[in-house]
């Protein structure tokens, strides 16, 4: 990502310490306080911006003595906000804004009523995330939260702004750098979606098979405490949509005699949507729970206290993420709770149901197994599939499902939020997301298309189609297609172009359009027109050929199986 | 410290920078990326890389690798 940062006052290009940044973006520094003309020049709309504001810079103490609540913001900031408003209704790539507030200031000034500045921090923050909900493109950091980690007055430093307009010490520049570089990292890398856990000396202290249920260290007093306060953090992922699992070397009963009889025991059997306790190798338990949540082993972390089974994850299997917890278990609440890795910045309430849903897959894997033929199966699981229209209540789920569906996506095109809503209100893209359940339960929104107009008032090209991996072997593929066939003739469409783009994963989908009646474009008696409908000015294409279905005529398989 | 830790400091935090070590004078404009806010960024890396700290007239004064020595020099912390 190409980044351009500016700031209120010097962020010192050049500085070594910016070096982690420079590893996930590529940075222009441009001249010194020019933050109002790049949000607000027109030249900049292509680039991603990260605005560093300290509001010593801008607001004078003696401007914001006299603030009152009931008054709007001082005007330094409202000038800010409103040139940032302008960025926000021209960009079309992410707005960073890096903010703090923090100055020296006598404790005893705010032992009776809040302070000024605190108030004017406030409302400025509360105006920033109220933009934040409105333009996915706005990504926030709180400096003064990241630094006080680090000691506010070890991150500031008044004799670098009078050297050089810089109000941070080494520490500030290296923390602003690490916190930058994994906001982009969380952009640019996908989340991690299941945590492993080991039992022995992780869930709990000590051995059960060595200890007994009453040996062990969980809850009561002291050390025992951190083991609980380490599941209730797992517990509070899982509750974000991160799924939990078991990696365990032991006897399955002994595991689950503490999961069922220990009184301090926090997580339960059913919070698991995966376990593998048997005395094999943790590379082999891995490999099975990621292909039994039908997942890549790129969104396993797998935490575990002992330091050869890490080691041995590490090496065997390197796109699994392995953590270095602490060496105290008193810190493994406070490290587990702040990895990126397992962090989003968005949670749909699709995901508070995760847990359920790939329990559902789980058991419908499982009973699959019985069955020979495919098509009786699925015809006997009582699929209902269900359209979701596309609006401000699903849209977070739409650009999440772009950002994150990697086997089943047609042309891989990771649209968010505002792409989405141009696209449908703007650009007459014809859409819909798709819901499913079934005997299994209820999967929730598993799938998403979108066709947009091409200059052929009959042809609609297909820019988006993609299923959750945890939908994938249902033919339900047939049902989104057959209902977008459905929606194009009742707007007056007669044919629907596609294009397959091969990625790094999404081999599943390759065969999806020849499957399901589309034809190769090159063999269309209206191939030289086809050719030219569709424009990159309305989507971005790839030079991967195309195939056209007439939806007059377009027979698609496996529909009968929706019918029972 | 010593001059070769001093000279090393200069080449991490000028990385790829091409100049004689044994320049007198090396300094503000020995070499395009020793500018004025390269040689903030070098007195911070020497804080560090010294454990010392400089004080504001320093800052602003200190424009050499002669005057980095000899304010280590002042503190202790160089040996020729």
């Amino acid at each position: 990502m190409r980044i351009r940062l500016t700031a209120t006052s010097n962020i010192p290009s050049g500085n070594p310490t910016l070096r982690p940044l420079l590893e996930v973006a590529e940075l222009d520094f441009g001249r010194f306080g020019d933050w109002f003309e790049v949000l607000t020049g027109s030249g900049y709309q292509d680039v991603a911006v990260a605005w560093v504001l300290f509001f010593r810079d801008i607001l004078a103490r003696e401007e914001i003595a006299t603030y009152e609540f009931t008054d709007g913001l001082p005007e330094a900031l409202q000038s800010a906000l409103t040139a940032l408003d302008q960025r926000l209704q021209m960009a079309k790539t992410p707005t960073f804004v890096l903010w703090s507030a923090w100055r020296p200031d006598s404790l005893i000034r705010a032992s009776r009523r809040q302070t000024p500045l605190y108030r004017v921090e406030s409302r400025f923050v509360a105006e920033l995330y109220r933009r934040a909900e409105k333009h996915a493109g706005l990504i926030l950091l709180a400096l003064d939260d990241l630094f006080s980690a680090e000691g506010l007055r070890r991150c500031f430093d008044s004799r670098n702004y009078y050297a050089s307009r810089c109000w941070l010490s080494l520490q500030g520049l290296k923390t602003l750098a690490e916190g930058l570089a994994g906001l982009i990292n969380s952009l640019e890398k996908p989340t991690r979606k299941v945590l492993v856990l080991d039992c022995d000396n992780t869930l709990w202290g000590g051995v059960i098979g060595e200890n007994g249920l009453s040996g062990i260290q969980l809850g009561q007093d002291g050390i025992g405490n951190a083991y609980v306060d380490f599941q209730k953090v797992a517990r509070w992922l899982n509750r974000q949509g991160i799924l939990l699992a078991i990696s365990s070397k032991n006897e399955e009963s002994d595991v689950w005699m503490v999961f069922d009889r220990h009184p301090a025991m926090v997580l339960r059997r059913e919070e698991l949507a995966a376990y593998r306790i048997d005395w094999r190798e943790k590379t082999l338990h891995l490999r099975e729970i990621a292909s039994e949540l039908n997942l890549g082993l790129d969104s396993l972390v797998f935490w575990d206290d002992n330091a050869l089974e890490r080691e041995k994850v590490r090496n065997a299997l390197p796109q699994v993420f392995v953590p270095e917890p602490p060496a105290d278990i008193a810190e493994w609440p406070d490290s587990l709770a702040s990895l990126d890795c397992l962090a989003r910045s968005v949670n749909t309430s699709d995901d508070l149901f995760k847990n359920q849903q790939y329990q559902a897959r789980a058991a419908f894997l499982a009973a699959a197994k019985q069955y020979e033929e495919t098509t009786p199966f699925l015809a006997s699981i009582g699929m209902k599939p269900r359209l979701v229209e596309i609006d401000a209540a699903t849209l977070g789920r739409a650009a999440q499902l772009c950002a994150k569906t990697n086997q089943f996506n047609l042309r891989l095109i990771r649209h968010n939020e505002a792409d989405i809503e141009s696209m449908l209100h703007r650009c007459g893209a014809k859409g819909f997301l798709v819901a499913l359940t079934d005997k299994f339960g209820d999967h929730g929104i598993i799938g998403l298309t979108l066709a947009v107009a091409t200059h052929r008032d009959d042809t609609a090209f297909l820019d988006t189609f993609l299923l959750s991996c945890r939908a994938m072997g249902r033919h339900i593929e047939a049902w989104m297609l057959a209902r977008l066939q459905q929606r194009l003739l009742q707007k007056g469409y007669r044919y629907l172009l596609a294009q397959y783009v091969p990625g790094e994963r999404n081999a599943p989908i390759a065969n999806f359009l020849p499957e399901h009646g589309f034809q190769p474009l090159a063999s269309h008696p209206l191939v030289e027109q086809m050719s030219e409908a569709v424009d990159e000015k309305i989507v971005a294409l790839r030079s991967e050929p195309f195939w056209c279905a007439d939806l007059e005529t377009l027979h698609i398989p496996h529909l009968e199986i929706f019918e029972q | 410290m010593n001059r070769t830790e001093l000279i090393a400091v200069i080449h991490e935090t000028f990385p790829g920078a091409i100049f004689d070590e044994r320049e007198p004078g090396l300094g503000i404009g020995s070499f395009p990326q020793w500018d004025s806010l390269g040689n903030f960024n070098l007195l911070l890396q020497v804080e560090a890389a010294a454990g010392i700290r400089f004080d504001s007239q320093e800052i602003a004064e200190i424009k050499t690798l002669e005057g980095v020595i000899a304010a280590l020099r002042k503190r202790g912390v160089y040996a020729d």
